[in-house]
Order: C-alpha cells, then structure tokens, then sequence
C-alpha cells in the first residue's frame, strides 16, 4: 500500500459516491483513499469471487485484479452474479470486469485470464496488497495459502458447499490454511459443488464476507484481531467462530518452516489417483463402478439401500433400492439376512462408503457405488422415481 | 461440561444440532456419547483403529491433534472440541 502523502485525492465525484461509507468512524477520507491505492487479487471469478469483487468494487478499492481460466456456464449463473445469460461461453475475467467495470469506473480492473499455477503465482501475488481466494478445489486452496504465505500477503479464505460456508482471514504470521487443515482430504472424500449441489446465495454471504473482512485488513481496522476460522449454517442461520492461532509447527508458516517453494498441488493433493480410491474413505469400503454393479446385481442377490435421505431418494434412485438413511443403518444391520450382500448408494458415493465400511464391520458383504446416483444415472443405466 | 462442534454436513446427515455439550470425560468417552445418541456417527468421524479418520481437523481448546490422532485421552473440564472438515466450492 501507498504512503499516506502519495495517497489518491478524491474528486468531487468520488466524494458523492463514497460519502455513505466515509462518514464511518474508522474510514473517512483517509481510508477512502487507502481504499482507492488499494490492489487486491481475487482468485476465481466464480461464486464467492462474484460477491466479493463486486463489493471491494463498490467499497472503491483501486485495484482488482481477477484470476480465472474458466468461461461461463450456464450450470454457473445461479450462484455467479458477475455473469450474466448473455455472457455464457465467454471469460470469466472479461464478464467480471465489464461488470466491475461498470459498477465502478474509479476501480482499474486487470483481468488475468489463466489458471493459477506454482508458475505463475508468487509473480503475480507481488503486485497486490491482499488475497482474495475463491478458487474452487483443494490444489488451488493449498497452492493460494502457500503462496501468499511466501509473498507475505494477507489471505481471507473462503470455501462454500450445499448449505456450508467457510471462512477465514490469516494475517501473515498468525497462523494459515495448513495451520487449520494440515492434509488435504484424500479424493473423493469431500464432495464438490457438482456433486453435492451448492444454495446459491450462502456463496453471496460469504463472499460478502470476504469483502468485508478484507476491506477491514486494507483499512488497518482490527490490527490485533487473531486468526479466526468461521462457518456459516444457512439450514439453522447459525454461525460459528474458532479462534486460530499459527500452528508452531506448520510446514509452511511455522517456525522451521519445511515447505519455501511452491510445490506440485494436484500431486500433494493426490489428483488424478483411481477412480476406486477417489470414491472411497477407506481401503476397507470396496468400490464399484456402475457397469460392475448392474454385473453384481444381475448374476447375485443383492440388496441395494440407498443411504440417502427420503427427499433425495424419492427424487430418483435404482430400480428396486431401498431407502435407509445413514444414521437407521443400525437398524438394518440388526435385521437383515446376513448371507445377503449390500450394495449402498448415495448421491456421489461419499455417504455410501462410510455406510459400506460400516456393515462390512458387522460381519456384511457390502459395497459402496463409486460416483453414487449421479455416476449411476450418468452411465446411462435405469433409474425410477418414488 | 465439555463442548463440541460437530462438521455441518454430519450435522446435517444424523439430525443433530451442530454444537453438542456433554460430560464426557475423554475423547473415547466422547465418541461413545456420540455414538450413543446418533448411532452410526461414531463411524462417520473415526476409522475402525480408532482414528479420527484423515479428511477430519481436530483441535481441543484451541491445540490442534495430529492428523489422525487416536480417539483418546483425557478432555478437561469447560473444553471446547471443535471437530472440522475443509470443504472447496468457491
């Protein structure tokens, strides 16, 4: 950020548009102006990048820079309020910026329109005062910590999934992502967004949130606030909030660090292993793809349970399955044939291979349907509704 | 007593509200109380050795276990348990 004697002055113009937020008491004109000698990076123009950009946007702060690879879709547009119908098929950098744009000519957005990558950034963290990360898998959160830990940038995290939000601010040197969550989930175990479904408006609130909370980094409020790690139920409205403090120990920000350069991130986050290890949480839940299950059930008699839950399951499921939400799976394993294997589904596979592993410890045969309905329906075989 | 904040998406799955006190006097002892009320969610959080299973981040009073640390050891009193699962969307 800019010294306060080479600080922007404020046009009239921008003394109108600003003056709602000026008048706060920790803003004013100066912060106005530290807010326009801003620049912040926001990766992933997608959900959580919509909400947030447009906001910092808004809020006046100078520099937006936009990172993303992806185009438009139209599976997007119930979430990414940046784009809009017209916009399907083209950048998400160029859509976003035309509308940042548009919202706010004070603001110079630069538009980079490349996926993040251990090439690319450390080179371009250096040119911001903040992150921003709505990136929308478990390489690039990794990839965004390390490097803004590297580059000694603040970082405010946020990650959103069916009703869940996640969010977190690290301030260098008070902890970071790995100091909350060490080791990436082995794949599969933690469903995305187009497995699992996403409410598009959570990803509003939290990327809202990330503006906020940057916005209160760039104006030097809460100097002596710890790391905090929050979550956001929309089902209960509830909101929860860990403290965080560095972790002593942490491979990258810790006090002997073992991590200084950027590394392989699809590699550590072990992307790209088989499809079985992909879909189960452990070696003892045996997956099986959807061609390998319409063999089993065609050559034994098997029982299909679909672990569930009863609106999910009357909206489509396999022939003949039955529905036993996880938590009565208790209740079949104390009645059911125990010479009759089981196969468990679920919407992606991930609820399956716990309910799998779960009778097989009870002395059943079970296995657990790799990509769950969605995979089922995908390869095309038959489905009914309840 | 002693306090634990369960994952949204277990939560959510086994009917229960998300933050949970109880008199647990260890983290077994946790486990089982879990179990007890929400069979099955014992199951969900551990491996069958009795681990907290990789994919879970788990810190008590502010410390953080080891990565698939044992379900064991004493909770003291007032401890606040904060069971945690990353999730990606963005």
């Amino acid at each position: 950020m800019k010294h306060e004697h080479t600080l922007p002055q404020l046009t009239s113009q921008q003394l109108g548009r600003y003056q709602r937020q000026m008048v706060l008491p920790g803003v004013g004109l100066d912060g106005q102006r530290r807010l326009l000698a801003s620049r912040v990076l926001v990766i992933g123009a997608g959900a959580l990048g919509s909400a947030a950009a447009t906001y910092l946007a808004a809020a006046g702060v100078g520099t937006l820079g936009l990172v993303d690879g992806d185009t438009v879709e139209l599976s997007n547009l119930h979430r990414q309020i940046l784009h809009d119908t017209d916009d399907v098929g083209a950048a998400k950098t160029t859509s976003g910026a035309e509308r940042l744009r548009a919202l706010n000519p004070d603001v110079e957005v630069i538009e980079h329109f490349a996926f993040l990558s251990s090439a690319n950034a450390l080179e371009l963290f250096r040119h911001y005062d903040l992150i921003v990360n709505g990136s929308d898998n478990f390489p690039a959160r990794y990839l965004v910590n390390d490097a803004a830990v590297m580059t000694g940038k603040p970082l405010v995290d946020a990650a959103i999934l069916r009703f869940e939000g996640q969010l977190a601010v690290f301030r260098p040197g008070r902890g970071c992502y790995r100091c909350l969550f060490p080791a990436p989930p082995p794949p599969g175990t933690v469903p995305d967004c187009a497995q699992a479904g996403v409410f598009g408006a959570v990803a509003g609130v939290m990327g809202s949130m990330q503006a906020v909370e940057a916005l209160k980094i760039l104006l030097g409020m809460d100097e002596a606030e710890p790391g905090r790690f929050m979550i956001y139920d929309a089902l209960s409205s509830n909101w929860y909030r860990m403290p965080l403090n560095r972790d002593a120990a942490c491979p990258v920000c810790g006090d002997s660090p073992t991590i200084s350069t950027l590394i392989d991130y699809e590699a550590f986050c072990g992307v790209g292993e088989s499809a079985i290890a992909a879909q189960a949480p452990s070696a003892r839940a045996r997956a099986v793809s959807a061609t390998e299950a319409q063999d089993l059930l065609k050559d034994r008699n098997v029982t299909i349970v679909d672990v569930r839950d009863p609106h999910e399951f009357a909206a489509g499921h396999l022939p003949g399955a039955r529905n036993v939400p996880l938590e009565q799976l208790d209740q079949l394993a104390a009645t059911h044939d125990p010479h009759v294997p089981i196969l468990v589904v679920c919407a992606a596979g991930v609820r399956s291979a716990y309910g799998a592993e779960y009778l097989e410890s009870r002395g059943y045969t079970a296995w657990t349907l790799s990509g769950g309905f969605s995979g089922w329906q995908a390869s095309g075989q038959d489905w009914t509704i309840a | 007593m002693i306090t634990v904040h369960l994952p949204i998406d277990l939560a959510e799955e086994f009917k229960t509200a998300a933050v949970l006190t109880t008199d647990a006097q260890d983290l077994r002892d946790l486990m089982d109380q879990l179990d007890h009320m929400r069979p099955g969610v014992a199951g969900w959080l551990l491996e069958a050795d009795g681990r907290f299973r990789q994919h879970l981040s788990v810190f008590i009073s502010g410390r953080r276990l080891e990565t698939r640390s044992p379900a064991s050891g004493p909770l003291n009193e007032g401890a606040d348990v904060w069971i945690l699962r990353a999730v990606s969307g963005g």
